[in-house]
This record gives structure tokens, sequence and C-alpha cells, in this order.
């Protein structure tokens, strides 16, 4: 498969009132044409920082700095000037945001906001473009595209304006999607509506999509691979079936038992990970996950483990893994 | 859209009502009798009682105020103590001077104002931004009088660039000295309330720009100036715009000690003069207009909310 975007240990510090924060530390994985990466994790856990670094959308004069590599299509990303990276953003590598409505800016109209897209990459003239902008929104199945393009993300409901943003998106026709929690502020059935849909055009378009999310219910339906991520490092990262049936690191198979199950008995208390996600400035020493492992030794608390492959398809971060039976 | 200017057009009205009421009371409730400060102390008291029945002030008040806002209606807003002119006329003149300083004033603050709040919020933290600070802080504090002064040693009096004082008529004099003569006070009016509009473009642009819909923006591919004129710029303009109304309304009644400095023959001039010889129908006539001219400036804001955010249109 063609690998499309290659990130290799990639870390993003910001400039905080308290010193310089590394939000994300280490991060390695790929993307492969046509297929969905799934990226989970809990809050804060550097999900968003890594997708918003793919695109540099920090200010970067005065919040962020990158270390590492990332590859689009073999160049890198970060050594692109931002005249370059403009014609990146939007048009090869392009966003989903988490809530369309904050999402959408709500003093234009949506066929506006498409059409910005296309007038931008492809040098489209107005009538042109509208008309793109329509064909977008029957794509995405909004209907009655040729009423709702003059309308404002005010006057249109939830799950459509997240059809809008998945318009606006793809209407570059992207080598990669990022999708950061698409359907996190959408009640279920137009989230499967949503996933349906992003399931739908990464097929039609075969491109690679980057999923953010909590749901594992989601990942188990949609990704064909998952990248696991804890306090900013990605502790696992293997095939969807690999990562709900054979969880090497314990972090995973904490996340796995935590799901809700629709066997046993109702009154059952839910596995829950003890402990709370340290603050970025309380980073503990050696493995980040060691303070609420029921595993760990001396050792996690001392060194920190690096990603080791245990087979083609499977990396994680742990001195144990493979050696515990969860 | 309809709807909404409809709304507004509406809600004009219980506001001049308002208005009008307040402004008919003013007379009435300041102490002493029109007909006596009229015709002086001294004056024959079947003399004054003639007057009394001639100005209607005999009549009940409801009668006297419905006959005073005909009367206005009719275009007559009173008879000044101490001018022949009629009070159109007397309005008019004063109103030419204080309008143009007003605009003048206007377009100096919000030339420099917009573009150097939009640059200290896209710089938020650099040397720029606290240079524009500063201007923004000694623009608010410095009162407009002192900085008329200075610029009267500075331009007028060492550099003789500019007159020092006064006022001509585009009519008479044409467009150039009407507009050198009116240069000073404007920039002194002006500096004053760029510092207001400065801030205020800074802080809507801050909160602007630190929304969702300016990192999609970017997103997608956007350039920074497009991003920054375009995307947040158009969601930044209500308070903007808000604080720009203010201040033309300000200038309006509020230049008075810059138009004394400069002897520009404006409505601050007239009303202190009117106020001061106790001419009541000349303060009533220059309150009246004013407080309109308010309301319609208002008006016209809330009207321009609705052209830039589709969602204060909303009908409900």
């Amino acid at each position: 498969m063609e690998r499309i975007l290659q990130i290799e240990n990639l870390s993003t510090s910001f400039k905080t009132e308290r010193g310089i924060v590394k939000a994300i530390e280490g991060v390695s994985f790929d993307v492969y044409k046509g297929e969905i990466l799934g990226i989970v994790g809990e809050s804060g856990c550097g999900k968003s920082v890594t997708s918003q670094s793919v695109m540099r959308l920090y200010d970067e004069k005065y919040q962020v700095q990158y270390t590492g590599k990332i590859l689009f299509n073999g160049r890198n990303i970060l050594s692109l000037s931002e005249k370059e990276m403009q014609n990146v953003r939007g048009n090869d590598i392009a966003m989903v945001f988490q809530d369309a409505l904050s999402a959408l800016n709500p003093v234009f109209t949506v066929g506006h906001q498409i059409m910005d897209t296309l007038k931008i990459h492809q040098g489209m003239k107005k009538a042109e473009a509208r008309e793109k902008a329509v064909e977008m929104l029957r794509l995405v199945g909004i209907p009655d595209p040729e009423k709702r393009v003059d309308q404002y993300p005010h006057e249109l409901s939830g799950g459509m304006r997240q059809r809008v943003m998945i318009a606006i998106a793809l209407c570059c026709q992207p080598m990669l999607l990022i999708a950061d929690e698409p359907t996190t502020a959408l009640d279920v059935t137009i989230q499967a509506q949503i996933m349906d849909l992003i399931l739908d055009l990464n097929k039609k378009l075969d491109m690679g999509v980057m999923l953010i999310t909590h749901d594992l219910s989601v990942v188990a339906e949609v990704c064909s691979r998952v990248a696991v991520m804890y306090l900013g490092q990605i502790v696992e990262e293997a095939e969807v079936n690999t990562i709900f049936d054979h969880p090497l690191h314990p972090y995973t198979a904490g996340l796995m038992k935590s799901v809700p199950k629709m066997e046993g008995e109702r009154d059952e208390r839910l596995y829950q990970i003890k402990g709370m996600v340290p603050m970025l400035n309380q980073i503990p020493k050696g493995c980040r996950f060691s303070p609420r492992c029921p595993y760990a030794t001396e050792k996690c608390h001392k060194e920190m483990p690096e990603q080791r492959r245990v087979s083609e398809t499977q990396s994680v971060r742990c001195f144990y893994a493979g050696e515990i039976d969860y | 859209m309809k709807k909404y200017v409809l709304k507004r057009l509406l809600a004009v009205i219980p506001s001049l009502f308002v208005v009008s009421v307040v402004i008919f009371m003013i007379i009435h409730l300041t102490p002493g009798d029109p007909a006596i400060i009229m015709l002086g102390d001294q004056a024959d008291p079947a003399a004054i009682e003639a007057l009394r029945s001639s100005l209607g002030l005999n009549d009940p008040l409801p009668v006297q105020y419905f006959n005073w806002l005909i009367g206005i209606f009719h275009g007559d807003l009173g008879q000044s103590l101490y001018s022949s002119e009629s009070m159109a006329v007397i309005l008019k003149n004063h109103l030419a001077p204080t309008f143009a300083l007003t605009v003048y004033a206007l377009i100096i603050a919000v030339t420099i104002a917009v573009p150097l709040g939009i640059l200290a919020s896209k710089s938020r933290g650099s040397i720029c931004d606290r240079i524009i600070s500063i201007f923004s802080m000694v623009g608010i504090s410095l009162p407009s009088f002192l900085l008329g002064l200075l610029l009267m040693i500075l331009l007028a009096v060492k550099l003789k660039w500019l007159p020092v004082a006064g006022y001509k008529t585009i009519a008479e004099n044409g467009f150039g000295p009407f507009l050198r003569y009116l240069t000073m006070p404007a920039i002194a009016l002006g500096c004053m309330e760029a510092g207001l509009i400065i801030r205020m473009t800074r802080s809507s642009m801050l909160e602007v720009l630190n929304s969702d819909y300016i990192r999609m923006a970017k997103a997608k591919g956007e350039k920074n100036r497009a991003i920054i004129l375009k995307h947040a710029l158009k969601n930044a303009l209500i308070p903007i715009i808000t604080s720009i109304g203010q201040t033309f309304m300000g200038l309006l009644s509020g230049a008075t000690v810059v138009e004394t400095i400069f002897n520009i023959p404006g409505m601050g001039k007239l009303i202190i003069t009117a106020v001061s010889q106790r001419d009541y129908e000349v303060v009533q006539a220059v309150v009246l207009f004013v407080s309109v001219l308010n309301i319609f400036i208002c008006l016209l804001i809330d009207l321009l909310y609705g052209v830039i955010d589709p969602r204060v249109r909303l009908d409900d």
C-alpha cells in the first residue's frame, strides 16, 4: 500500500506562562492511501494537537515549536514555507473539526465557505465555484442543495452543518482527510449517518483518513488500524482487530475493559483505570503510564520504554508487552 | 431583513416620544415664567398676561405639548430671543461646522484606529502591540483641548502649516481653506476617539482570532491577510461599529471645548451661548435636534448590525 503520511518522532511544544510544555512527544505513525486510521485516547492526551500539527495550524511565531518530521508524500511538511503550506492546507490535506457550529463562520453563507476553498486552490470563478458547491452539498447528502447553499450556518441543523464541513473538506479531493472527533457534538443517529458518509467517501475517493475519536465503538466499526495515545505519546499501534482482541499495552487493555458490554449483569460496575491523567507539567519520570499501571515495576518508574515493533503490524511502548495476560 | 428593518424603524417611535416629552418639559420645569423672563421683571402685568396667552402658556400642559409638537412638524422650532433669524437657519448655520468637524474627526479616528487595532491583535504581546497600547492609552487620557493647544503651538505657531483657529465655509472660500481650518481640531478630536476605537478593535479581534472558524479558515488554506481582513474582521465589526457610533454621537454633542478653543461657530458654541443667555427656545431646539439625530444614528447602527451579521436579523 502507498504510504501518504509518515510521522517520525514528532514533538509539539507550547510556550505558556509557566514555561514550555510538551503536548506531544516522540509520536510516530503512518497513514496509507485509502485506509482509515483511528487515533484514540482520553481527553487531553494530544490527539487534537497531533492532527493540528500535521496541518501546522498553531501560531508558530508566538505559540508553538515542532521537532521531528512529518512526511507527506515524501516531503517534510515542517520544512515548508508558510506560503507552500497554504497550498497544502485544504487542498492536499483537509480537516473536519469537532463542532461544526463554531467551526463554520457565522457571517458567511455555507455556499460562500465552500466556494472559498475552490477559489483558493482551483482558481475557480464565482459561478463555477457555486455550481461545484451545490454539487458538493448534494454529494454529502444535503437535501435541496440549491436552497441550502445560500443559507447561513445557524439556519442548518447540527447534522447538516457537519455535512457542510465535510463538503468543505472534500471539495478539492484531498489525499488525506483529518477528522477531529467529527461526531462528538451530534446525537447518535446523526453520528451513524456522518460516519457512514465518511466511510462511503473514503471508499469513493480513495483518500487516507485520520480519524480522531474517543469513541471505541466508532473505531471498531470504521477503522482499519488504530493508534492509542496516552499523555502525548503513542503507546500502541496495531490493526483494529488486534487492538480489540490482543492489546499489548496495559493502557489499551484498560480502555478495552472499560467499554460497556451488552452481556453480563446490569448492575456490574464498569471497569475503570485507576488514577487520573496527570497535568502536562507533571509528567511522571519513566513510563508515563506507570503511576496508573497495575503491572508497573521499579524499571517502569525509572526508565521510559521506547516504542518497539512486535510484529509486522503492531508496535507498543511497554517493557513487558506480550508477557502480561490481560 | 425587511422585517428587521421595519421592527427597528417602529422602535424609533417610542424613543422619539420620550425624548420630545422630556425636552418639552425642560422649559416648563425651569423656574420662572418665560413671559416674565422675556419681558423683564419690571414689565406691566397686563403685558405679561397678554404674552402668556399669546404663547399659549395658559393652556393645560398636554394641549401645550400637542401644539408644540404640531409646530415642530410644520417646521416651527420656536424663536430665539436674541436673533431675528428663524430657528431652522440658526440650527443649519451651526450644525454645518460641527457636522463637518465630526465627520472629519471620525474619518481620522477610524483610519488610525481600525488598522492599528487589527495590527495590535495580530501581534499580541509584541513590542508593536505595546506601542499601540501606549498610543491608545495616551489618546484616551489626554484631554482633547490639551492636544488641541499642543497642536496649535506646533503646527500653527512654530511650523505655520495650518491656521491657528477659525472656520471658513465651503460656499465662501472653497474646499481647500475649509479643510485647512478644520484639520487641527479634527486631529485633536480624532486622536482622542482613536484611543477608544483601538482598544475596542483589538479586544474584539482577539476574541474572534481565537475562535474555531478562524482555525478552520486557516485549515482551508486561506492566506493570513484574508483570514484577518475577511473572516475575522467581519465578525469583529459589531463592537467596533458600536464604538464608532458612540464616538459619532459623542462628537456631535461633545466637541464643545474644542470648538471653543478653535473658535468654530458650531453647535457647542450655540448651546453655550444660548444657555448663558437663558435663550430657552434655542436650547430646546438644539437639544431636540441633537437627540433626534442621535436616535437616527442608533437606528443606522442597528441596521448595520443586520447587514453584517445574519443572526441579528433573525425573525423571531
